[in-house]
């Protein structure tokens, strides 16, 4: 298909941009100018109203099968790929966290910080300089230095792919500043009037099995 | 002067109550609730869409499936800079050509395959709008595919040609272009007689 130019006259501009006068979409300057030349222009006022007739038939409404059926079946289609692969041992740990008890959780929420903090000692005495950095650990002093920003720790489900990963860091407008761990815990940071809201996003996506924020200390809130 | 139901509701779900950018959230998260809503919001308007663009009502059901199979799955690859409705009516674009391809109906349909009225002169006074009515719709027809999706883009969804040339993944002159040869085929299948009666 050859693709026609259109710039040059007036009237070869009003033609086309006639179909999106008629839709109501075009901007204010374009939309000038149509107007300018159609007052002016018998054959654009013509097209005008043949391009109204396709409108109006355009929107005449079809037939439209129930959706509840429609989706009850595409439903059935989609129940097998969920079912495929179960969900690993920290996902249903995830899934169930909601409806525990708040005593439960704060003692599960104890030990693994306890478990994080032993686990970060054994590096810095073991592998000095420590190449990992525990869930508690503080950000670098370059990051905890600005007022503005604010660090999550966050760990991704070891089967996610990196595609989907990088799409949740850019979604999220979050920076790694440091990980992974062996845990494979990352620390982000992200401005300090989106935590909340990127921490809340995280937690609701797939592929992300651990979110905590952390003070400016570097202890998890 | 808009057309048909538009995408003027696009920040909000109506009904449902629920802005859709915070939906596809939802669905990203693998929420069957909210893709159900997403299903039903989007249903009647695909339906639409994909009858128009194909003229092959056998395949649009099988096409809106494959379409809302791609937004589950894909859920998570939305950036919320697009709308959520040009990001889902570009896949169903994709799918419905990929679905053409696959049934063997790349070009566009045979004129004696949906004969157009006759192009005998009438009188203006017989040419009733329901009869131009009638004879566009079935003109319709001799387009391409592509061709029929800028048209139902442009006038039943209301979208602007740059919001097309984003569904269809092409330049805006495409759009333009394609627009300008429907339009000119369409007036050459009507009639001079006819245009005259307009």
């Amino acid at each position: 298909m050859k693709i026609l130019r259109f710039e040059g006259s007036a009237h070869s501009e009003t033609q086309r941009l006639l179909p999106w006068y008629v839709n109501d979409t075009l901007d204010d300057d374009d939309l000038a100018r149509v107007e300018a030349h159609l007052v002016e222009c018998g054959p654009c006022r013509r097209e005008l109203e043949f391009l109204r007739l396709l409108e109006s038939v355009c929107v005449q409404a079809v037939p439209a099968p129930d959706p509840a059926d429609a989706f009850a079946r595409l439903r059935d289609r989609l129940q097998p790929t969920r079912t495929q692969a179960s969900p690993s041992p920290l996902a249903r740990l995830r899934e169930a966290w909601g409806d525990w008890p708040a005593w439960l959780r704060g003692a599960v929420a104890a030990s693994f910080v306890l478990a994080a903090g032993v686990w970060g000692l054994t590096l810095v005495r073991d592998e000095a300089p420590a190449m990992y950095r525990t869930l508690g650990d503080a950000p670098p002093d370059a990051v905890v230095g600005d007022a503005d920003l604010r660090h999550l720790v966050v760990v991704f489900d070891p089967h996610i792919e990196h595609a989907r990963m990088q799409q949740l860091l850019r979604a999220s407008q979050a920076r790694i500043v440091d990980g992974p761990n062996d845990a494979g815990a990352y620390v982000l940071a992200v401005p300090a009037t989106r935590e909340a809201s990127v921490r809340d996003a995280l937690r609701a996506a797939p592929g992300v099995t651990l979110v905590e924020s952390l003070d400016a200390d570097g202890r998890r809130r | 002067m808009t057309a048909g139901p538009g995408i003027d509701g696009e920040a909000s779900t109506g009904d449902f109550g629920e802005d859709e950018v915070a939906l596809m959230g939802r669905v990203a998260a693998e929420q069957m609730d909210a893709f159900e809503v997403l299903y039903r919001l989007y249903h009647p308007k695909l339906t639409r869409f994909l009858t128009g663009m194909t003229h092959r009502p056998a395949l649009v059901e099988e096409i809106l499936d494959d379409t809302m199979l791609v937004v589950w799955r894909r859920a998570h690859t939305y950036v919320p800079e697009a709308k959520v409705s040009t990001w889902i009516f570009g896949i169903a674009y994709r799918q419905a050509l990929k679905a053409l391809r696959e049934a063997g109906h790349g070009a566009p349909a045979e004129l004696d395959e949906a004969p157009l009225p006759s192009q005998e002169p009438a009188p203006e006074a017989e040419l009733h709008q329901r009869d131009l009515h009638a004879m566009l719709d079935q003109a319709m027809r001799s387009l391409s595919a592509e061709q029929r999706a800028v048209i139902e883009l442009t006038y039943y969804l209301g979208y602007a040609c740059r919001e097309i040339a984003t569904i269809m993944d092409c330049p805006v002159d495409t759009v333009k272009t394609r627009m300008f040869y429907a339009r000119r085929r369409l007036r050459e299948l009507l009639g001079a007689n006819r245009e005259e009666a307009m």
